[in-house]
């Protein structure tokens, strides 16, 4: 019967379809400072860009602005105690292919959707309390669909935030876990790709139909061990045990995407130490 | 992370829909970890009842040494995407004693490029592929097979910068390169590996193995420095090499044949070439040609029809007539056709008389084969410009996918060469002219013929041919190219000597593909444990208090349903059905549900049972059994005396049955007079049940529920070698009318629940209305008696049934027409009720506006699903997932319809074989033999110049077959045939008076018995009265055996 037949997301010898093994993340890179910092009212483009970070996850990749702390301009968004933190999801007319275009990036839900969810996990980090009456802007650019880009602009933030110079309580890092359950047999892989996930949410119609499954982004603060996020928009049928199972591999994940956070953020930090020692320029670390 | 990664983005480039280019671009990444390949081992996971749980854990071969462990001194074999399309009988053979090279190889290396290659091609294969590696490693047999992922390896992964767009050649081109490449990385890893270590010795052997001429001799030119790294060979050189060093080894047998001549000059083309596929797919988007499945007629090969899709989105069958126009295409295969022009079509009239006559003399068979229309939905006629109904015709020109993945069961026909030439077999013929001796000695060309009709006989190359002769085996077909009259396959297995019973059990289970296997280890995983105690769990009534009863014929083993019924407080009667609780132990989504969705249905066989569920299940923990405590679902009615339903609740219970009674001691209940059961709660229950299910039973017939009958019969079976000693009608007592009764009631009642919680999502049960065509004889026959049938809606027909009834003298007439009439009507089949609409949801047989089975879980899946929904349904357990998917469902219904058909076809197959065995009487005389009894006539050849003969059914044994009257010319003038009345007359020479005739529903007299010829045996009905019809031979040997019975 051929409705019966699970997609087969880890082969028999137990290698995923692009090579990867059940607990790999994908070839991960991280760029601070890709934009110049400039400050408020220059001629370029970046005009008020405080810190930037570029983003890659696997073939996904995510290009992020800081702007501020800075003045909120309208009064209406000014609050007496914190800082407004105000968060734009943007795709590139290239980025996503075979994703529908976005018509109206203003209006767009899914996009929408994200930058609502970036703003919950990155407010639970930042100290916002330092900054009363001002207005920090993160603007996130998706330049790169191969699924998961929810995870890459929550990293990317994190990081163009350090960046920035923004004080932070810990770092916010994002990664995916997903399971598969047909038949009896339970498959849990970390960091989905594109095709993982149109297998999981049956987008692409691949027999989702017959099996339990779960994609499941989380987003945590590994040092404190506090989950900021996790969005499940699948059917869970596995009871909270097999939720707890995939949230401990995304948890798992995102430890290993703060390691490879952490080591950028030394580069960088060496980079500025050198530069403040007159050896190199800053604006041109690598 | 052990090993880097390395990651190369994979670019493909498709065309949108409106007409954009795309490119979509995946990552693979490249590991340095993978050695030379992996293998499965079993590791324990945990113990249960049913054994050792295992599971398979992937294992690297990480270096060079490990490899030599693996193969312990015998050799390596690559295998490419051809040789797991066509040799996996090659590659799954084991010889069972214990030698070195007891299989193809010590080490068989897949790679992942063939694996998916062969993944894209057929998913049959690809599923064999998987199930072989993963078995091979389980069992102690001392072979391993290697995945090897060349396409994530570091030193394997190839990219070919040239192949940008998707041409075909292009790509098995590449494909066939980067498998070199495998051969190449081991070669010359076991080439260095001996350089450096033992000089001395033999070196490993590594084999390249492909069918690919081209490819084997790319292999020899590419291999540098002109060392051999590896060996490239084809199958039949490597296997024929592994025979001469174990002559015992029968693997040349099973590889496949592809060209049909060794010498080329002869050739010559029996059939018009097909077309190219790349020509194929152009033609079918111009609509030049039409793509669709081909399926022959029920008993040629040479003809059938394929469904295509007309211009406005209708189905149409396609009507396929002889050798040139099938051209090669075999039952299943996906074909692309060319339809003829208008002129050529058949006339309605032209089509139908050829399939008429069934020559078989056979058990009577049950109900119509499903048409066309209905099994398909589609079309059988179109409407030509002169408004005239015809069939359309046309001719295949390609096939796009062949179904050569199936085994076949028969034998290979010998040559009586004793036999005169009058009576030689067609098969003969064809036998002489293709059997041939090969040039190299050992091997030979033989012709086998398949039971199943509708597949061509295969020429096979054996080099066991005498050991063959005789024997029903198993046979895989391979190619079947233009210069060869028949398709070439190889053999895969002997079930056993042909004639005899067990073989003959296995090749029906065969033939109708009825999953015989013992269930998997994982399936038996989902069993509850040996110490597990049935408890009264929360959310289950306790129902244990009342007098539950189960009624079953003699014997039954997985009893599903059991009733009870008291009298309540307020003078209403409680009414209950409870049927075994069968989804609380099958968990939805477990390995042990999806195996019963397999298998969808228990088959009985008359010697024996294949469970849908295994045998804990089936006839212990959820068999309703007496005394003991079991979980059921229970259907609560509470009904007035007079049988008018008041309330209905549905619940989950533990009930503890105080009686299993058989369908006899239930009627010796009902048939106990009042006054000595008072104080009998069982037979008081019983009664009550009796009474209600006559009020029931009087408002079904009213609705229009027709009262049908089947021929079948059972046999008495000998304890021990269970060969059948006599044959019995089935006892029908009123208590299984009761039973059947409740179970209806039951069914009527939870299909309305389901379907009120879940309208598009129920599984029901539905039975079209028969078509007006297929009973036009059975009227006309009526009409010789002069019995009106009229057909206009269920309740005309059981009216006109039960006033035929009355009228005929003879009592089993009446048994007759109904069981001619439900020939008449196509099989009840399981649907979805989301894909029909309202109207067609109706049961015509039971006239029932809606239907389902729900009452016989523990041996059909339907009622498992049904299970489900109800429960859904009463809100004790939520729906799973699946079963709100229209798509699945639909193919469970099909799977459950095709499943059911072929139960009941094996059910009867199984008959006809211990008919023979009856008849022929080899068993010493236990009742069996030679029989003569009363029959009688069905139907009569009335067209001219055809051999005079007549169908007939036999009551007592529920045989139906034909009477030859073949010493009587076809043109004798005492001869008359009337069409008219469906009847024969013969006259006198002189006087011209009637002097014999046979008619519709006449009684006369037969003899049974078997006739064997060589391996297979016929049963023969020869007619003794009237005696003037009947051969003279046979009343004189008849009157001889009668006088010698008194004499002794």
């Amino acid at each position: 019967m051929a409705s019966l037949r699970r997609t087969d997301i880890l082969s028999l010898i137990h290698l995923r379809s692009d090579g990867r093994r059940p607990n790999e993340i994908r070839h991960m890179t991280c760029h601070l400072g890709a934009l110049p910092s400039t400050n408020c009212g220059s001629a370029l483009p970046t005009s008020g860009c405080s810190g930037s970070a570029l983003v890659s996850m696997g073939l996904t990749q995510v290009l992020c602005v800081v702007k501020g702390p800075c003045d909120v301009g309208r009064r209406s968004e000014e609050l007496p105690d914190r800082a407004t933190l105000e968060v734009i999801v943007r795709t590139t007319p290239f980025s996503p292919p075979g994703d529908r275009r976005v018509a109206n990036p203003t209006t767009d839900r899914r996009l929408i959707e994200q930058s609502h969810l970036l703003q919950t996990a990155l407010s639970a980090s930042i100290l916002l309390h330092l900054y009363p009456k001002s207005k920090i802007t993160v603007t996130v650019m998706v330049l790169a669909d191969d699924g998961g880009r929810l995870e890459a602009a929550i990293n990317a933030a994190t990081l163009a935030l350090m960046d920035a110079g923004i004080p932070l309580k810990d770092m916010v890092c994002a990664c995916s876990a997903g399971r598969w359950s047909a038949g009896g047999v339970d498959e849990i892989v970390v960091d989905l790709n594109r095709r993982e996930i149109q297998a999981a949410t049956g987008m692409s119609g691949g027999g989702g139909g017959t099996s339990d499954t779960i994609y499941l982004p989380v987003a945590t603060m590994p040092q404190r061990g506090n989950v900021v996020l996790a969005q499940c928009e699948s059917r869970l049928s596995g009871g909270a045990e097999a939720f707890g199972e995939v949230l401990d591999v995304a948890m798992k994940g995102c430890q290993m995407v703060m390691e490879i956070m952490a080591a950028a953020v030394r580069e960088r930090g060496a980079g500025v130490w050198k530069a403040k020692e007159g050896k190199a320029d800053v604006m041109l670390v690598e | 992370m052990s090993g880097e990664l390395f990651t190369t983005p994979t670019r493909r480039f498709h065309l949108t829909r409106r007409g954009k280019i795309l490119q979509s671009t995946t990552e693979r990444y490249l590991r340095d970890d993978l050695g030379y390949g992996t293998v499965l081992l079993p590791t324990k996971t945990n113990t249960t009842i049913a054994g050792d749980a295992t599971e398979l854990v992937p294992r690297t071969i990480e270096n060079i040494d490990m490899l030599y462990n693996l193969v312990d001194g015998g050799s390596i074999v690559i295998v490419d995407t051809n040789v797991l399309l066509h040799h996996m009988d090659v590659l799954e053979y084991v010889r069972s004693d214990d030698g070195i090279h007891n299989s193809i190889a010590a080490a068989v290396v897949i790679p992942q490029t063939a694996l998916e290659e062969c993944r894209n091609r057929s998913l049959v294969m690809y599923r064999r592929v998987t199930d072989l590696i993963r078995s091979s490693s389980t069992g102690k047999q001392k072979r391993a097979f290697v995945v090897f992922a060349d396409l994530h390896h570091v030193d394997t992964q190839f990219i070919d910068e040239g192949m940008m767009n998707g041409e075909d050649a292009k790509i098995n081109d590449e494909n066939d390169a980067r498998l070199r490449k495998v051969a190449e990385y081991y070669g010359r890893a076991v080439h260095n590996h001996h350089r450096e270590s033992n000089p001395g010795e033999d070196k490993m052997e590594v084999v390249f193995l492909t069918d690919d001429a081209a490819s084997r001799k790319l292999a020899m030119e590419e291999q540098p420095d002109r060392t051999l790294y590896y060996t490239p060979r084809s199958m039949r050189e490597h296997v024929t090499i592994l025979q001469k060093e174990d002559p015992n080894l029968n693997l040349l047998d099973m590889v496949a044949q592809f060209n049909a001549q060794t010498n080329v000059s002869q050739s010559i083309d029996y059939f018009p070439p097909h077309i190219p596929s790349s020509q194929l797919s152009l033609g079918l988007k111009t609509n030049a040609y039409y793509q669709g499945t081909f399926r022959s007629d029920r008993d040629t090969y040479n003809s059938g029809y394929v469904t295509v899709r007309g211009g406005n989105e209708e189905r149409v069958a396609v009507v396929i007539r002889g050798d040139q126009n099938v051209n090669r295409a075999v039952d299943g295969d996906i074909v692309a056709i060319e339809l003829f022009g208008v002129e050529k079509w058949l006339s309605s009239s032209d089509g139908k008389e050829e399939t008429k006559t069934k020559e078989t003399t056979g058990i009577a068979a049950d109900t119509a084969e499903p048409s066309v229309k209905d099994m398909d939905n589609v079309d059988e006629e179109l409407v030509d410009e002169c408004g005239a109904l015809r069939r359309p015709t046309g001719q295949i020109v390609g096939i796009i996918r062949r179904n050569f993945h199936k085994n076949y069961c028969g034998s290979i026909w010998s040559v009586d060469v004793a036999a005169d030439d009058s009576d030689k077999h067609p098969n003969d013929i064809i036998v002489a002219k293709h059997e041939t001796e090969h040039a190299d000695g050992i091997t030979s060309t033989v012709v086998f013929f398949s039971i199943d009709p509708r597949i061509p006989p295969v020429l096979l190359r054996t080099t066991q041919r005498e050991r063959l002769l005789g024997m029903r085996i198993l046979v895989s077909m391979d190619s079947w190219p233009s210069d060869s009259e028949f398709p070439l396959g190889h053999y895969v297995k002997t079930l056993g000597v042909a004639g005899t019973k067990d073989t003959e059990t296995e090749v029906l289970l065969q033939e109708f593909r009825i999953p015989c296997e013992p269930f998997p280890a994982k399936v038996l995983a989902c069993l509850p444990s040996a110490d597990y105690k049935i408890e009264l769990e929360p959310g289950r009534t306790d129902l244990r208090h009342l007098p539950i009863l189960s009624i079953d014929p003699p014997g039954c083993k997985d009893i599903d349903d059991a009733l009870h019924c008291i009298e309540l407080e307020n003078g209403n009667w409680q009414v209950g059905v409870h049927i075994a609780d069968v989804t609380h132990y099958v968990e939805a989504g477990s390995a042990i549900d999806l195996e019963a969705a397999n298998r969808s249905t228990s088959t009985y066989l008359v010697n024996k049972r294949l469970d849908m569920l295994p045998a804990l299940l089936t006839t212990d923990l959820c068999s309703l059994k007496g005394n003991v405590d079991r979980f059921a679902f229970s259907v609560l009615w509470e009904v007035t005396p007079e049988a008018d339903i008041v309330h209905v609740e549905f619940k989950k219970t533990v009930i503890h049955s105080i009686a299993a009674l058989t369908y006899q001691q239930a009627q010796s209940l009902i048939d106990k007079p009042d006054k000595d059961c008072k104080n009998d709660i069982q037979a008081g229950a019983v009664k009550r049940l009796a009474s209600l299910a006559r009020k029931f039973r009087s408002r079904r017939i009213n609705a229009g529920a027709l009262t049908l009958a089947s021929p079948e019969v059972k046999f008495v079976l000998d304890s021990e070698s269970l060969n059948p000693t006599d044959v019995q009608a089935y006892t029908l007592y009123e208590a299984n009318a009761v039973v059947e009764e409740f179970m209806l009631l039951a069914n009527v009642t939870v299909a309305k629940k389901i379907l009120r919680h879940y309208p598009t999502l129920s599984i029901l049960r539905r039975h079209p209305a028969p078509n007006r065509s297929m009973f036009d004889t059975l009227i006309q026959k009526a009409k010789t008696q002069g019995v009106p049938i009229c057909i206009d809606d269920s309740k005309k027909l059981a009216d006109s049934l039960d006033n035929a009834g009355k009228s005929f003298s003879d009592p089993y007439l009446d048994q007759l027409l109904r069981i001619l009439s439900t020939r008449c009507m196509s099989p009840a089949q399981y649907f979805c009720s989301g894909e029909y609409q309202a109207r067609d949801w109706h049961h015509y047989g039971l006239a029932a506006p809606v239907y389902t089975h729900f009452t016989s879980p523990i041996r059909r899946y339907a009622d498992v699903c049904v299970h489900r929904l109800l429960a859904a349904a009463i809100g004790v357990a939520p729906l799973p997932v699946f079963l709100s998917s229209k798509s699945y469902l639909h193919d469970l219904a099909a799977n459950m319809n095709r499943r059911h058909r072929a139960a009941q076809l094996a059910g009867r197959a199984s008959v006809q074989l211990h008919t023979l065995i009856f008849f022929s009487g080899d068993d010493q005389g236990e009742g069996g033999g030679v029989k003569e009894e009363d029959a009688y006539v069905l139907d009569v050849e009335t067209s001219d110049n055809t051999e005079p003969s007549f169908s007939v059914m036999v009551p007592r044994y529920g045989i139906e077959g034909r009477v030859r009257l073949s010493h009587i010319a076809t043109d004798d003038p005492c001869l008359v045939r009337d069409q008219e009345s469906f009847s024969l007359y013969y006259k006198d020479t002189k006087s011209g008076n009637v002097q014999a005739s046979v008619a519709v529903f006449d009684k006369v007299r037969v003899r049974i018995w078997v006739k064997k010829s060589r391996d297979h045996r016929v049963l023969i009905l020869d007619l003794l009265e009237p005696k003037v019809l009947a051969k003279p031979e046979v009343v004189s040997s008849s009157k001889s055996k009668t006088k010698k019975q008194k004499t002794n």
